[in-house]
C-alpha cells in the first residue's frame, strides 16, 4: 500500500512539475477579467463606507467588472493597507483610503510599508471638510464658548474620536494646539460610533463629515460650530480660520490607491473609469444625496499633492508631539 | 404610526419581493454552508443589483441573503463541527455530536425551526417597539458593553461544565491569541515577534475551522474509522414533541438574543452563548449538554438569530450601522433614495414598514425553503467517508484561504488542527479558548474607552455617571459563583 | 513523590507548558509589546498595551499552577482517550498531507495541490476504486474552484495555464 501510495505522489509530483514549467509565460488578457476588490480600512458605516458603496454600484458600468467593497478596520488603518500592499501588483486589488492614514501615520509609527513608494494613486474620488459639531441640547452655542469651557476645565470636555491620528483626531489636535486648550480624547470604531456617542451624551463634542452629518442636522440634532476650508460652509457657522485654527486643517481626501508595481495601462484603465464617473449623473446625484462633492483628479495629480502633504505632515507631527 | 404600518403591509405583498427574498433565502444558505465563504461577501456583490430593483424588492432581497446565511452557516457546523461564525460555535456543540448518533436531520430541523421562531419573533418585537429600543441602545457605552462582555465570560466559564479550571486557563489562553498582532487602542505590535505575518493578528476563521473541525476529522482518521456505521442513518425527523419539549427554552433564549441584541456590540456569538449557558443552567439534567442535547441546539441558534430584529434599530432610527451587515444594508438604503435617520420614519416610514413586515414573511417562507433541503444536506454526511474526508479538507482549505486571501492562513489551520487535537488528548475544551479569542479584544477596547472617559478617575466616573455597568460588574463575581455551585450539584446527580 | 503515570499524561504535560510560556511572557513582556506613543506628553491610549496582557498572563500562571498542583496530588487527571501506536502513524501521516497541501497550495496552485491533497486522503482511508478517487480528486476541485471564482467571485490561487485552460473551456 505505501509503496503504491508513493508511486501515485511521485507521477502526480511529476505532472504537477511539468505543469509548473508550461506556466512561466504570463498571460495578458482584457483587464477586468474578474470583480475588482476594494479594501477600505476602516469601520462600517463611515462616511468612506458610503462614498464607496456609491462608487463601486456606479463604476461596474464603466469597466464591466464588478467592484467589492472589503471593509478592514484595524490598528488604525493599517491592517487594510498591508492586505493591499500584500496583495498583487495587478489591478485587482484597490485601496480607498484618505490623506491622513495614507501620509500622515508614517510619522508617528514604524509601518511595515512605505506608502510613498509602496502606492500609487489612481484617482481622487473627493474631499470633505470636516466640522465640528455638539449635540443640539448641548449649552455651546458658538465655537468660542466651547473653546471658552474647555479652558476652564482643562481635560472636562470629551472629545470622540475615530481612532488615533485619523480624520477626526488630527484637526482636533490642530484645533488643541492652536487655540490651547486640552480636550479629552476619547477613541471609537470610526465615525459613525463616534456621532452615536455625541448622540446619546457620552461625548461633548466630535466632529464629522458633511455625509454623516447630513440626516443629524435635518433632523435637528446636532449643532456645527465650525467648519474646514476657505469659505463658509453654512451661512451662520464660522470657518476654523475665522475662530483662529489656521492653515490646512480639516480636509479629508479620498482616494483610490494602488500597489506601485501595477502596470501603466491598468492604471490608466482605471482611472478613465474613475474620471467617468464625474459626467454620470447617477454618480453625481447619489453623491449630492449623500452630501458630497464630486472633485476627481488623477493620479499624478494627486501624487503631486501627496508629497506636499507628506511634507507638511511631517512638520505638524513633530509640533504635535514635541512636548 | 398606525397608518404608516397598514401601508406598509399593502406595500410589502408583492410577487417580485417574496420571490427576489426567496431567491436571496436560498442563494444566502448556501453560500452560508460553505465556511470562508461569507455571507457578507455574498451580499456585498448582489448590492449592485440591488439598487436597480425597487426598494422595497431589493433590500429583502439582501436580507433574504442575510438570514439564510444565518441558518446556513449551522449546516457544517451541525453536519461536520465545522463552524464558519463564532455563532455557529454554540450550536455545533450539541449539533456534532447528534450527527454522531445518527440524528443529523433531527439536529438540522431543530436549528431551523428554532431560528426561524427566535428570528421572527424578535423581528415582530422590533417593529413595535422600534423608539423604546431606540432609546435603550442610546444608554448603553462603553462601559456597560465592557461590563457585558466580562459577564459574558465568567457565565461560559462557569457554566462549561465538567472543569471549570481547564475552562478558565483555555479562555485566558483564548484572550492572550487575541492580544498577538496590534493593540485596538494604539496600534503598537504585541507579540508579534517581529512577524510581518503576525501583524494583522490571527485570523478567526481558520481558527475555527482549526480546533473544531480538523480534529473531528483526525480522530476519525487515526481511528481509521472506515465503517462508519452511522453511514446511511441520516435518522429521522424532528418529531413535534420532541419541538414541544425544547419551546420553554426558545423562548427564553429569544428574549436573551433580543436584549443582548439591543447593546451595541455583542453581536450573535454573545447571545448564542448565552442563550446556551441559560438552557444548560435551567435544565434538570445539564450533563446531557454537549452530548448531543437537542436542546442545546435549539437555546444556540434561537438566540443568535433574536439577535437581527434590535440589531437594526440603531441604523433605521440614527442611520448608524453596528457591524458590517448593516453597513451594507446602510448603502442599499442610501443609495435607494431612503436616507436612514431621525427623519425616516416621518418621510418614509411606510416602506420601512414594509421592508420590516417583509423580513417576517422571509421567515415564514424560509421555514419552507429550510424545511425542503434539509434532507439533502442531511444525506450528505452518509456519503463514505474516504469520500466524505478529503472533500471535507478541501472545502476547509478553500474556505480559510478564502477568508484573507493569505496563505499563511492555511498554515495556521494546520497549527490549530494540531493544537487542537493536542487539546483534545489533554482533555481542555478548546471552545472557551476560542469564546475568550472572539471576545478579547473588544473586552479590551471597551475598557480602554472606559478608561478614557473616565479621565483618571475609574471609581468617580462609575459610581457618578455608570451605576448600571457598575452594578453588573460588581455582581458577576456572584453570579460565577452561584452557576458554578450549580452546575457541580446538579452534575453531581 | 510525583506519580510518574500522572507526569507522562497529555492534561499534565499540557498545564505545565501553558505554564512556562505564560511565565516567560510575563517576564520578557517588555520586549514582546512595544511601547505607546505620546502626543502633548500624555500617553495616546488610555490603558498601556501591556496592561491587559498582564492581568491575563498573572492569571494564566496562577491557575496553570493550581491545576499542576492539583494534578500532582491526584485531582483532576483525567486526560482523553489513548491512542494506539497505529493511530499515531496515521495521524501524522494525516498531517504531514495536511502541512504539504498548505505549503502547496499558493506555488502549485489549488487544482494540482487540491488533487494531490484529496487523493491521497481518500486513499489513507482505504479507498480503492481508482476511477472514483480519479473523478473525486480531479473534479472536486475544478468544480469548486469555478463556482467560487465565477459565481461567488472570491479568488483561489491557480496557476496561469490552467486559469487560461478553463477559459478557453468555457470560452469565455
Amino acid at each position: 500500500m505505501l509503496r503504491k501510495t508513493i508511486k501515485m505522489t511521485s507521477s502526480v509530483m511529476v505532472a504537477a512539475g511539468m505543469a509548473l514549467g508550461l506556466s512561466s509565460g504570463i498571460a495578458h488578457a482584457e483587464f477586468p477579467e474578474k470583480p475588482i476588490t476594494m479594501v477600505i480600512p476602516l469601520g462600517a458605516g463611515g462616511s468612506h463606507d458610503l462614498n464607496a458603496r456609491v462608487v463601486t454600484s456606479i463604476i461596474p458600468s464603466y469597466i464591466n467588472q464588478a467592484m467589492i467593497v472589503r471593509l478592514t478596520p484595524g490598528a488604525g488603518g493599517q491592517k487594510g493597507t498591508q492586505e493591499v500592499a500584500n496583495s498583487a501588483a495587478d489591478g485587482y486589488t484597490l485601496l480607498f483610503t484618505h490623506n491622513y492614514i495614507d501620509m500622515l501615520q508614517q510619522h508617528v509609527e514604524t509601518l511595515p510599508y512605505d506608502p510613498g513608494a509602496d502606492f500609487k494613486p489612481v484617482a481622487r474620488i473627493n474631499y470633505a471638510p470636516i466640522a465640528v459639531v455638539v449635540n443640539a441640547d448641548s449649552p455651546y452655542q458658538t465655537f468660542e464658548e466651547l473653546i471658552a469651557a474647555s479652558k476652564e476645565k482643562p481635560g472636562g470636555i470629551q472629545m470622540a474620536h475615530s481612532g488615533n491620528w485619523g480624520a477626526l483626531f488630527v484637526p482636533a489636535a490642530q484645533v488643541m494646539k492652536a487655540l490651547d486648550v486640552s480636550w479629552n480624547l476619547v477613541p471609537y470604531q470610526g465615525g459613525g460610533p463616534a456621532m452615536q456617542a455625541l448622540l446619546s451624551g457620552d461625548a461633548d463634542v466630535t466632529m464629522g463629515f458633511p455625509s454623516a452629518l447630513a440626516p443629524q442636522l435635518a433632523a435637528g440634532k446636532v449643532r456645527v460650530l465650525a467648519t474646514a476650508g476657505a469659505e463658509r460652509i453654512y451661512e451662520d457657522v464660522p470657518t476654523l480660520a475665522e475662530v483662529g485654527v489656521e492653515g490646512d486643517v480639516g480636509f479629508m481626501h479620498r482616494v483610490v490607491l494602488t500597489p506601485a508595481d501595477t502596470p501603466d495601462e491598468v492604471v490608466e484603465q482605471l482611472t478613465g473609469a474613475f474620471k467617468a464617473l464625474a459626467e454620470d449623473k447617477t454618480f453625481v446625484r447619489m453623491m449630492g444625496r449623500l452630501g458630497e462633492n464630486v472633485d476627481i483628479l488623477d493620479g499624478p495629480t494627486y501624487e503631486a499633492m501627496r508629497k506636499e502633504q507628506s511634507v507638511a505632515y511631517k512638520d505638524l507631527v513633530e509640533k504635535l508631539t514635541s512636548q | 404610526m398606525i397608518e404608516q404600518f397598514i401601508e406598509g403591509f399593502g406595500l410589502a405583498l408583492r410577487v417580485d419581493t417574496f420571490v427576489m427574498m426567496g431567491l436571496g433565502l436560498f442563494g444566502g444558505m448556501l453560500v452560508g454552508a460553505l465556511p470562508g465563504f461569507t455571507t457578507l461577501m455574498a451580499m456585498a456583490i448582489l448590492l449592485p443589483i440591488s439598487f436597480f430593483l425597487d426598494p422595497i424588492v431589493g433590500i429583502p432581497f439582501l436580507l433574504g441573503i442575510y438570514k439564510g446565511g444565518i441558518f446556513g452557516g449551522s449546516i457544517p457546523a451541525i453536519l461536520v463541527s465545522m463552524p464558519g461564525t463564532g455563532a455557529a460555535v454554540a450550536t455545533s456543540i450539541d449539533g456534532y455530536k447528534l450527527t454522531q448518533k445518527g440524528k443529523s436531520r433531527k439536529a438540522l430541523d431543530m436549528a431551523l425551526f428554532s431560528s426561524v421562531l427566535g428570528d421572527m419573533s424578535s423581528d415582530i418585537f422590533t417593529m413595535m417597539m422600534i423608539f423604546p429600543i431606540a432609546y435603550l441602545v442610546m444608554q448603553f457605552g462603553p462601559p456597560e458593553l465592557f461590563a457585558v462582555l466580562l459577564m459574558s465570560l465568567v457565565i461560559i466559564a462557569a457554566t462549561s461544565g465538567s472543569n471549570p479550571m481547564r475552562a478558565l486557563i483555555m479562555m485566558l489562553l483564548g484572550i492572550w491569541l487575541s492580544f498577538i498582532g496590534t493593540d485596538p487602542l494604539g496600534g503598537v505590535e504585541r507579540f508579534t515577534f517581529g512577524l510581518f505575518e503576525l501583524k494583522s493578528g490571527i485570523p478567526l476563521l481558520p481558527m475555527l475551522i482549526g480546533v473544531f473541525a480538523i480534529p473531528e476529522v483526525a480522530s476519525v482518521v487515526m481511528r481509521n474509522e472506515k465503517a462508519r456505521h452511522l453511514a446511511g442513518l441520516m435518522g429521522e425527523r424532528l418529531t413535534w414533541a420532541e419541538f414541544k419539549k425544547t419551546l420553554r427554552t426558545i423562548c427564553r433564549s429569544t428574549v436573551i438574543g433580543t436584549g443582548i441584541g439591543t447593546i451595541p456590540g455583542l453581536g450573535q456569538v454573545v447571545a448564542a452563548m448565552m442563550g446556551y449557558s441559560a438552557a444548560k443552567n435551567a435544565s434538570d439534567h445539564p450533563e446531557t449538554f454537549g452530548e448531543g442535547e437537542l436542546e442545546g441546539v435549539a437555546a444556540a441558534e434561537a438566540a443568535n438569530n433574536a439577535v437581527n430584529g434590535p440589531t437594526m434599530v440603531p441604523l433605521l432610527t440614527l442611520g448608524i450601522p453596528g457591524d458590517n451587515v448593516t453597513a451594507i444594508l446602510l448603502g442599499a438604503f442610501v443609495a435607494q433614495g431612503l436616507r436612514p435617520g431621525p427623519q425616516l420614519f416621518d418621510e418614509q416610514g411606510a416602506t420601512v414598514f414594509a421592508i420590516l413586515i417583509a423580513m417576517v414573511f422571509a421567515n415564514l417562507m424560509f421555514l419552507a425553503i429550510g424545511y425542503l433541503s434539509i434532507p439533502f444536506f442531511s444525506r450528505l454526511v452518509t456519503i463514505k467517508v474516504s469520500v466524505l474526508i478529503p472533500l471535507v479538507i478541501m472545502f476547509a482549505f478553500a474556505g480559510a484561504y478564502v477568508f484573507r486571501s493569505d496563505s499563511v492562513d492555511l498554515l495556521m489551520l494546520v497549527g490549530f488542527g494540531i493544537f487542537g487535537i493536542v487539546a483534545r488528548a489533554a482533555k481542555f475544551d478548546v471552545m472557551p479558548m476560542v469564546m475568550g479569542f472572539i471576545l478579547g479584544e473588544p473586552m479590551e477596547y471597551a475598557f480602554g474607552q472606559t478608561v478614557a472617559m473616565a479621565n483618571g478617575d475609574l471609581a468617580g466616573f462609575f459610581l457618578g455617571d455608570r451605576q448600571g455597568a457598575l452594578a453588573v460588574l460588581l455582581v458577576i463575581p456572584a453570579i460565577g459563583f452561584l452557576l458554578w455551585r450549580r452546575m457541580r450539584k446538579t452534575i453531581a446527580h | 513523590m510525583i506519580n510518574r503515570e500522572v507526569k507522562k499524561s497529555p492534561a499534565f504535560m499540557f498545564a505545565v507548558t501553558v505554564l512556562v510560556l505564560a511565565c516567560l511572557a510575563l517576564v520578557f513582556m517588555g520586549s514582546l509589546v512595544a511601547a505607546p506613543k505620546l502626543l502633548f506628553g500624555r500617553s495616546l491610549t488610555a490603558i498601556s498595551p501591556d496592561s491587559f496582557p498582564f492581568v491575563i498572563l498573572t492569571l494564566m500562571a496562577l491557575l496553570c499552577v493550581l491545576q499542576v498542583g492539583m494534578q500532582v496530588r491526584g485531582f483532576q487527571i483525567e486526560s482523553g482517550p489513548a491512542l494506539g501506536k497505529d493511530g499515531w502513524y496515521r495521524g501524522t501521516y494525516f498531517f504531514a498531507i495536511l502541512t504539504g497541501y498548505a505549503l502547496m497550495m499558493v506555488p502549485f496552485g489549488f487544482q494540482i495541490s487540491s488533487t494531490i491533497a484529496t487523493a491521497l486522503l481518500s486513499v489513507q482511508m482505504g479507498n480503492r476504486n481508482w476511477a472514483q478517487i480519479a473523478v473525486l480528486s480531479i473534479c472536486g476541485p475544478s468544480l469548486l474552484y469555478l463556482g467560487a471564482t465565477r459565481l461567488l467571485a472570491v479568488s483561489l490561487p491557480e496557476l496561469n495555464v490552467i486559469e487560461l485552460a478553463y477559459g478557453s473551456l468555457l470560452g469565455g
